[in-house]
């Protein structure tokens, strides 16, 4: 029996290998439209570009606003338009990793195309999946997209600012990642206060340089 | 969506098997998915229908088996299927598992002539 996803995995393992013999750390940032992954590379950059040499690989639908907002930081970015795909596979990361210089890397953040569903099933190469979520998005995510949860190896919950005003009930967020993975840390923050970011970033630190 | 991706990557495969089993016509392929991975029955066969235009597999028809989550707790040793995505050991509670079966998408067979 032939599987369909061996062609994937395959490219998937030869990105692993290129990044590991370079020490190169990759981080698979998933979520859905508005979560804030850009806003959560904003403030990684803010805190850590003057200690962790990184890079962010943009995986877009269209158009460059995310890869734009970024430029500030002077750290080198990748663009990938899917043309309408709705995920990043591991030939696009491939491809990427040849615009960068790869010697002078601690780490890689692919921030793959907004879609909780099908990002999920697409092993890039990267060390870990860091599943993004946010308060105004309603606290039933986990179990409405359990493989996204079950795959993460970390999960944000952004937006906590907005936690009352959203009707977001905490408890039923924590139960439901709980059934879906009782082993995945939860940082709770927001990337437009500040709260709660400096224990995601001591954490980022360690399993950057692990 | 990413059953588009799938089928595109399976087209390759099926027509390439064809090809060396030097088949003229593919009448018939049947897929084993796994549950896990979320696929949509009717989304998929959309894209086959797609996909199989103009291609040696243009009347093919598509039989797909679903295969169950199974998962082993490595706390108790017990081996279990996943009702409700809820990841848990039905014995111990344990969330330590280890994922045995339910997370592939094999090509079975193809049949044609």
């Amino acid at each position: 029996m032939k599987n369909v996803l061996d062609r994937n995995r395959d490219m998937a393992a030869r990105v692993r290998d290129i990044l590991s013999a370079r020490g190169i750390r990759m981080i698979n940032m998933i979520s859905s439209p508005g979560a804030g992954k850009t806003s959560l590379l904003e403030v990684i950059c803010e805190k850590l570009s003057g200690e962790i040499r990184m890079a962010v690989i943009e995986g877009d639908v269209a158009t460059d606003r995310d890869a734009q907002r970024l430029k500030k930081y002077d750290i080198p970015i990748v663009l990938i338009n899917t043309g309408g795909g709705c995920h990043l596979d591991s030939n696009s990361i491939d491809i990427a990793l040849r615009e960068f210089d790869l010697h002078s890397l601690d780490v890689i953040f692919v921030e793959n195309v907004g879609n909780l569903v099908c990002p999920a099933h697409f092993d890039l190469g990267e060390n870990f999946k860091l599943a993004l979520v946010s308060t105004t998005e309603g606290d039933d995510k986990p179990i409405k997209y359990p493989m996204l949860f079950r795959e993460a190896g970390a999960v944000v919950l952004n937006k906590t600012d907005l936690m009352d005003c959203s009707g977001f009930n905490r408890q039923t967020f924590i139960s439901d990642l709980d059934n879906v993975n009782s082993q995945v840390p939860l940082f709770e923050l927001s990337c437009r206060t500040g709260e709660g970011t400096d224990a995601f970033m001591e954490w980022l630190k360690l399993s950057i340089s692990k | 969506m990413h059953e588009l991706a799938i089928i595109e990557d399976m087209f390759r495969i099926i027509l390439k098997i064809a090809d060396e089993n030097r088949l003229e016509r593919i009448d018939r392929v049947t897929m084993e998915i796994g549950e896990y991975r979320q696929i949509d029955p009717s989304v998929f066969r959309f894209a086959f229908e797609a996909a199989r235009e103009g291609t040696i597999a243009s009347d093919a028809r598509l039989d797909i088996e679903f295969q169950t989550v199974e998962m082993r707790c490595e706390e108790c040793g017990n081996s279990f299927s996943i009702e409700n995505f809820i990841f848990k050991c039905p014995r111990c509670r344990s969330g330590d598992l280890h994922i045995i079966k339910g997370m592939d998408i094999f090509i079975k067979s193809i049949e044609g002539e």
